[in-house]
């Protein structure tokens, strides 16, 4: 066989690895029951604000501890923690993105990403887009 | 209903916008139309383009007038610009609306084919055509005329505001007296470089069509080597111009983005950045055809590739389709099918192209017609017959065009320089590739109904595959001259010059590893393959060039080398300096991130190799900016940075700008992250207390001593009340090391007499002023104070020290030059037959 033709079945072998990491890899929503099993593991959970329960950030007392309610696809209710600050407006936030562990008690998020409802909706907010 | 006639509006500027924007996408039609007719016709078909052309820059003019001038009956300027937006954002304001980018990619079009018509010569025909014909498309998607009723064609930058919004107001006919200011311009784009980013990326847009339609026109003559050597400059200055767009992005993001760096690989970035690594590699596949007749169905597959994937990222970006997987992709206009239909078109074309017979032809061409139509009504069924007969299409493309060509088998030898060139262009593809499938993860969730989600860490789910291809990439760059095309006689010569540039190399990663304090293996190894890159091409242009004209690849590929070191040091030894690693939290997750500090004011901190002190904070229109003092803990420097956060309800409440401080080796980020509540109404006032008060006097709170200096005398005007006397006293608190001023009011006109109280939470402190009649001649002047826990000010911040990342900037203007240097000598070469 050419070297070249190697090379080339090489390559289509990593591309259709990498594709196939990314599609199989790709998680999806979670529950805080499954977290809850699985205890050193990393889910993500899509989950509705709750927010009649607090949502705690007091900067003077912990810059990096943000805590609030999330309810999951399943009803359960948790209180999920973050060390990152709280994105101001995380109160307009209906359903929030997260990705975390869960220690039995609370819910770890790592990274934590609030979807907020009317920013595209609204005709008049029209120039919230931006180029690239 | 009788119809309403409105007061104020200028609608002959939005008609003679409209008219111009019709006559362009007519000439557009009519130019490829003649183009393609007949070689008599292609003289016709010159005069529609340069009619376009002449049509295009009147749509661009009026839209800028509109602006310019405030129309904002118009939406456009309405939503898009603002009375006080600076004139140097004016321009600005183009590209935040979808409507107005496309009419600058429009733009930068009709002008290279305005280029072409006089250079092109004998490829004019069918190069100009196929770039009337994306004309055709562009110009379509700002037409905004309903077809039959049936669908919108394009979204018009001239349609009128009470058009587009349905609100009751606008049933009144002078409802633009209540229109007098637009909703301005998104602060983010209110930078520098946002005026010259879009601009340069949407000309490095437009010339990628060059190659393209190169390629294209060459593949309907038959002509599979004559097209490289007129499109080849412009390959070259396409990679140039978009890869000076993409880092001026990434420039951007670092200096007003607050997510901590230039290249977060978010899938507007990568949408961009797919086509420039495409573009790449199928460069240097046309030098290796050129050069040596082989690789024919690579460079072709590589440049048309290019161009569709130009035309897959406008989709991508401007359907809709990111959703919220970007936190900068345009508003959905509605456009999806449309632009489906263009990236479908443009996959076509050159599918037609390789089709020798008129009866095959006919066959792609009707089915693919239908789907095209159907498009903007089934966007989300056609996905699937989409994606077979796309990957069908190439099949049958690589199949034609291998019967086509004399395929004369050639060998691969692996002394020739060809050999290594073409390997190093698969690694841009397999990166391409890798970049492809990661942010297309929303479409595939659309294709499949399936619900993915970005990646915990997105820069780790790329840098896996991304760093060894780099590395593999670099390496190659660093060997690959050496060898000769062919075949290289001289092996022992070779060997040395690998071998002595790699020593040199090893010595260099050696050096770096104890400077930069580097001990990830992975990470070795990539700073490794930076030097080698550098050294081996720089030893290159010592041994072997003689002119600069020559030197462009080298230099080019000297600049890759110091972006990669670039990149590797500033983020492998990025310091976050306000890190903490106590916790409050007790047992939290040794890997939790606590990267905020809690500043409050006038209380130095300690950061890193700094104190760092907030000293205060003051206010220009929407932008609060705070003033955050650096001392360097060895007492060399001092410097203030000013990173501020602007209040803007459309976009979320509070959005932070960074302040960077830039020093040869290194700079120091910092950025707002929270922000304390403003003072609440319930504050508890306690201890109220009147005091009698004389200029001079003091008096002590449990909060620190109050002076009072003096009484200033205005009228009221001040606070917009007439016949008023206002009498504000002047006072100064002192906290320890902290002064602060206080001034309340108290005012009296012809009838009554009245205080206006100010409360100084951060001093925890409260002061009303009266002036009162006594029974002697001198009123007498109470002050009233009241307490309560001060507030203190704080800022919550991230700092963050970003070491050699000149070394990337550096890095970028090398390569920028080289693919300059590049350019010019091919332009030359060009000429001289």
């Amino acid at each position: 066989m050419k070297p070249k033709v190697i090379v080339l079945l090489i390559m289509l072998a990593v591309a259709i690895a990498a594709i196939m990491t990314t599609y199989s890899e790709a998680e999806k929503s979670s529950t805080f029951a499954e977290a809850d099993a699985n205890p050193n593991e990393t889910f993500h959970i899509t989950g509705f604000l709750v927010k009649e329960k607090p949502m705690e950030y007091n900067p003077q007392i912990d810059p990096n501890y943000f805590s609030f309610y999330l309810k999951d696809k399943n009803g359960n209710i948790r209180k999920v923690v973050s060390t990152n600050p709280k994105q101001q407006d995380f109160e307009r936030a209906e359903t929030v993105n997260m990705y975390g562990r869960s220690d039995g008690e609370v819910f770890r998020a790592s990274k934590v990403m609030p979807k907020c409802p009317s920013k595209y909706k609204d005709e008049q907010n029209n120039n919230s887009a931006q180029s690239s | 209903m009788k119809p309403i006639t409105f007061v104020g509006e200028n609608l002959f500027l939005g008609n003679i916008g409209h008219f111009f924007v019709v006559v362009a996408f007519v000439c557009a039609l009519l130019s490829v139309i003649f183009y393609t007719k007949s070689s008599k016709s292609q003289s016709l078909g010159r005069v529609f383009f340069i009619s376009h052309v002449v049509a295009v820059l009147g749509v661009f003019l009026t839209l800028f007038i509109i602006i310019q001038g405030h129309y904002y009956e118009y939406a456009y300027a309405y939503e898009h610009s603002s009375n006080s937006l600076p004139l140097r954002y004016m321009v600005s304001c183009f590209w935040e609306g979808q409507e107005g980018s496309f009419l600058l990619w429009m733009v930068w079009n009709a002008i290279l084919g305005l280029v072409l018509i006089f250079t092109a010569k004998r490829w004019e025909r069918g190069v100009v055509a196929i770039m009337a014909l994306s004309q055709v498309v562009l110009t379509s998607m700002i037409l905004g005329v309903d077809v039959f009723g049936v669908y919108k064609l394009g979204s018009s930058p001239f349609e009128l505001l009470r058009d587009k919004m349905q609100a009751p107001i606008f049933s009144m006919p002078n409802y633009l007296d209540n229109v007098v200011d637009g909703t301005g311009l998104n602060p983010l784009l209110q930078n520098y470089w946002m005026v010259i980013h879009p601009p340069t990326l949407f000309l490095g847009f437009a010339l990628t069509i060059i190659p393209f339609a190169f390629a294209v026109t060459s593949l309907f003559e038959k002509e599979y080597r004559a097209w490289i050597k007129p499109a080849l400059p412009w390959a070259l200055a396409g990679g140039m111009i978009l890869g000076a767009g993409i880092i001026m992005g990434g420039f951007w993001a670092y200096e007003s983005l607050s997510f901590g760096g230039y290249w977060a690989w978010d899938p507007v970035e990568n949408a961009s950045l797919v086509p420039w690594l495409l573009l790449i590699s199928g460069t240097h596949l046309m030098l290796i055809k050129k050069v040596t007749n082989s690789s024919t169905i690579a460079s072709y597959t590589l440049i048309i590739s290019t161009y569709i994937m130009v035309l897959y990222a406008t989709f991508l970006t401007r359907s809709g389709v990111l959703g919220e997987t970007s936190v900068h992709s345009f508003t959905d206009l509605g456009l999806a099918g449309q632009l489906m239909q263009f990236v479908v078109l443009f996959i076509w074309l050159p599918i037609i192209a390789v089709t020798d017979s008129a009866a095959k032809r006919w066959y792609i061409i009707i089915p693919v017609s239908l789907l095209v139509l159907v498009l903007p009504f089934y966007t989300r069924i056609s996905f699937y017959p989409l994606l077979i007969i796309s990957i069908l299409g190439l099949i049958w493309f690589v199949l034609n065009l291998n019967k086509n060509i004399n395929n004369h088998a050639s060998d691969d030898n692996i002394l020739g320089r060809e050999f290594w060139m073409f390997i190093g262009s698969l690694m841009l593809v397999l990166s391409a590739v890798q970049v492809l499938v990661g942010t297309s993860k929303p479409v595939f969730n659309k294709i499949f109904g399936t619900n993915m989600v970005p990646p915990e860490d997105v820069v780790g789910y790329y840098n896996i595959y991304q760093m060894p291809i780099a590395i593999v990439i670099a390496v190659l760059m660093a060997i690959s001259q050496f060898f000769r095309y062919k075949n290289t006689p001289n092996t022992r010569k070779l060997f040395k010059e690998i071998l002595i540039t790699l020593m040199f190399a090893v010595v260099l990663t050696m050096g770096g590893i104890f400077l930069f304090e580097i001990a990830n293996p992975m990470f070795v190894i990539l700073m490794f393959a930076g030097f080698y890159a550098l050294v081996g091409n720089l030893t290159y242009i010592i041994l072997y060039i003689r002119s600069v004209k020559f030197s462009g690849s080298s230099i080019a590929h000297i600049g890759f080398g110091l972006m990669l070191l670039g990149v590797l040091v500033s983020s492998a030894k990025k310091q976050v300096i306000t890190a903490d690693f106590s916790g409050q939290m007790g047992n939290f997750d040794e890997n939790a991130r606590r990267e905020n500090m809690l500043l409050i004011k006038n209380e130095p901190t300690r950061l890193g190799d700094y104190m760092v002190t907030y000293q205060g904070d003051s206010v220009s229109g929407d932008d609060i900016y705070f003033k955050v003092n650096y001392e360097s803990i060895d007492g060399k420097e001092s410097f203030t940075l000013l990173p501020n956060t602007q209040i803007n309800e459309d976009m979320g409440g509070i959005l932070p700008n960074p302040d960077t401080r830039h020093y040869l080796t290194y700079d120091v980020y910092t950025h707002i992250t929270s922000l304390p509540k403003p003072v609440s109404d319930s504050i508890n006032w306690k201890n109220v207390k009147e005091y009698p008060i004389e200029k001079g006097d003091s008096i002590r709170t449990a909060n620190g001593t109050v002076i009072f200096t003096g009484v200033e005398q205005s009228d009221g005007k001040s606070i917009g009340l007439k016949n008023t006397t206002l009498a504000k006293a002047l006072l100064t608190i002192k906290q320890g090391n902290n002064q602060l001023s206080a001034a309340p009011i108290f005012g009296i006109n012809s009838n009554t007499y009245f205080s206006i109280r100010e409360e100084v939470a951060e001093a925890g402190l409260r002061f009303g002023f009266e002036i009162r009649p006594t029974e002697s001649d001198k009123p007498m002047a109470v002050l009233e104070i009241a307490e309560t826990t001060p507030q203190p000010k704080f800022i919550v911040m991230k700092g963050i020290v970003f070491p050699y990342i000149n070394l990337l900037w550096l890095g970028t203007i090398f390569m920028v030059v080289g693919f300059g240097i590049a350019t010019w000598n091919r332009l030359e070469l060009k000429r001289g037959t």
